[in-house]
């Protein structure tokens, strides 16, 4: 299991929620990471470390704080279970 | 946003969304009004920044000399910083609110009567309708309540059920659950404290529930609702 990528998801979802599904895809093509109108991520398997810190900072930088707080708790929570390192960003 | 929701809206028979649709903000506050026969009950009385924004939309439908009660489900500002202004436009009403809101609804300065609902059976008689107040205890105040129309069925939530979102509607869309989530798990204390109070409403007829942040879940999406807060992840204490 890809945990990374399961955080992903969690960012993608929260994001759609929190920003609409248009801009959410919108910010994570220019972050690289390409998702459909769905939520579907391309390469999931090719998710890493790096990939979650990139379009958190990138969130942070465009809508600011809120975006971080909508998926704080669930990456958190996902980290802790299964005892990988937390987002730089989310430290 | 659709511009119509720059308007009121009719809910039910004598139930309408007044909120105001600030658009910078994911965390938007919604206000109701219940007119029965001649008594006005506005429920979440709104922020004083919004005030006159949102007053104004009200006198578009009614009359707000004929507000008798704020309803106040808890007594955070977002809700009854507006008071004292409404008070200053129409005067002193009836301020109605858990008694462990309303001691600190007080400090606001308000010159209204002080109505505790845990002190009147959790009821009020308006004309056509009886509105029942449900406690709701720590969700996420110790004086949280919820309002039931017993004519319409409609639930206004307060807080619960609430959620963020820039992207607003009016009516909860296929991503609000998770808006809802994003809301809930940082503002409710425990699992088991949403459990017990969620059993409170769980067989309740509600034809749809209306937060005062976030989106109207409509009566087909209720249960899903309820069982989506029942199993919510929070206690955010956990992780900090």
């Amino acid at each position: 299991m890809n945990v990374y990528k399961n955080m992903m998801d969690v960012i993608v979802r929260r994001e759609f929620a929190l920003l609409g599904r248009y801009q959410t895809r919108e910010i994570f093509k220019n972050a690289g990471i390409n998702i459909d109108e769905k939520g579907n991520i391309r390469n999931p398997d090719d998710i890493e470390p790096e990939d979650i810190d990139k379009i958190l900072n990138e969130l942070k930088k465009q809508i600011g704080f809120i975006s971080i707080l909508v998926v704080k708790l669930p990456l958190r929570r996902l980290a802790i279970q299964n005892n990988v390192k937390l987002p730089k960003t989310i430290l | 946003m659709s511009e119509k929701y720059k308007k009121p809206e009719k809910l039910a028979e004598g139930n309408y969304w007044v909120g105001y649709t600030n658009t910078d903000s994911a965390f938007r506050t919604n206000a109701y009004i219940i007119q029965s026969g001649d008594e006005i009950a506005l429920i979440d009385a709104g922020s004083a920044w919004f005030f006159k924004n949102m007053s104004a939309q009200i006198e578009t439908i009614v009359d707000v000399n004929k507000i008798k009660y704020f309803i106040q489900h808890h007594q955070d500002p977002d809700l009854c910083s507006s008071l004292p202004f409404w008070e200053k436009k129409i005067g002193p009403r009836k301020i109605l609110a858990h008694s462990k809101a309303n001691i600190l609804i007080y400090h606001y300065g308000v010159k209204s009567e002080l109505v505790n609902v845990d002190f009147i059976n959790w009821e009020l008689q308006m004309p056509d309708r009886l509105i029942k107040f449900i406690f709701m205890p720590y969700m996420h105040s110790p004086g949280e309540i919820m309002t039931y129309d017993t004519k319409t069925k409609v639930l206004f939530s307060g807080d619960i059920f609430g959620g963020l979102s820039f992207d607003w509607h009016l009516y909860a869309n296929e991503d609000y659950f998770e808006a809802m989530d994003a809301f809930m798990e940082h503002y409710m204390p425990s699992k088991e404290i949403v459990n017990i109070n969620m059993k409170k409403i769980e067989n309740l007829e509600i034809s749809m529930i209306c937060p005062q942040h976030g989106s109207i879940i409509p009566g087909d999406r209720v249960k899903d609702a309820i069982e989506n807060m029942k199993n919510l992840e929070c206690g955010s204490y956990l992780y900090e």
